[in-house]
């Protein structure tokens, strides 16, 4: 049982490790870019402000 | 008997799977070992991170784990970067899981755009983010985002030094700046 414990845990940690970093790449990388996330925050505005098709 | 307590120990797992809160999976709540006090940081910590010193110990270990990860990526930034990051913490900090998570998604989707429409969202964003809040509204209802990079008074006459810095492409790391 305390094996079965050990190995949840392991299992629990290495996820943890995983997330955090991936959470530390993307947000580094969004709070340094010359893009701000207000930029973001609205999903309409960002497929508005994306959308590059000319003026009917 | 090891068979059912292996079977109990998958279906914990599984269960333990489901998010705690809009952000975070149970397993990685829990995996997460704990994470220093602000106290405990060391001084160089403690300066990069000094925005977010009024909630640090009140954050739940895997953001300050975050956080402490982005720290330690922080010397590598450029100046104009570091800056940035310096005056978004705070506010990045504040919103809630699902806000943030929503501006992440959007961000992965932005980064995979080509270049030259990365360069053009960054022009539309400058362009937008300097008009008065009545004209956002009414360009935002009125057409394509692509009027932004060609204001109706380029059409006419010739570029003007104040819009040519309102389209100029390198507006977009002028904006980090403020």
């Amino acid at each position: 049982m305390a094996a079965l414990l050990l190995g949840m845990w392991l299992s629990f940690y290495w996820q943890s490790v995983q997330y955090s970093s991936s959470l530390e790449e993307v947000d580094s990388a969004l709070l340094s870019d010359d893009l701000p996330p207000e930029a973001l925050m609205d999903n309409d505005f960002f497929e508005w402000l994306k959308d590059n098709s000319p003026e009917e | 008997m090891a068979k059912r307590q292996f079977a109990g120990g998958v279906i914990l797992c599984l269960a333990l799977a489901a998010p705690l809160h809009a952000e975070t999976p149970t397993t990685v709540v829990i995996g997460t070992p704990p994470q220093p006090t602000w106290s405990q940081l060391d001084v160089q910590q403690r300066n990069i991170l000094a925005p977010l010193a009024g909630n640090w110990d009140g954050m739940e270990n895997i953001r300050r784990k975050k956080w402490l990860g982005i720290a330690e990526r922080y010397p590598n930034l450029t100046p104009t970067e570091q800056g940035r990051v310096q005056v978004r913490m705070r506010d990045w900090a504040a919103l809630t899981p699902a806000q943030r998570a929503r501006v992440r998604n959007s961000y992965k989707e932005f980064k995979q755009l080509p270049a030259e429409q990365k360069a053009a969202v960054r022009q539309k964003w400058e362009a937008y983010s300097n008009l008065p809040p009545e004209e956002k509204q009414r360009i935002r209802s009125s057409g394509k985002s692509a009027k932004l990079l060609n204001p109706p008074s380029s059409e006419t006459n010739p570029p003007s030094p104040a819009t040519e810095t309102t389209v100029a492409p390198d507006a977009g790391a002028e904006a980090g700046k403020r």
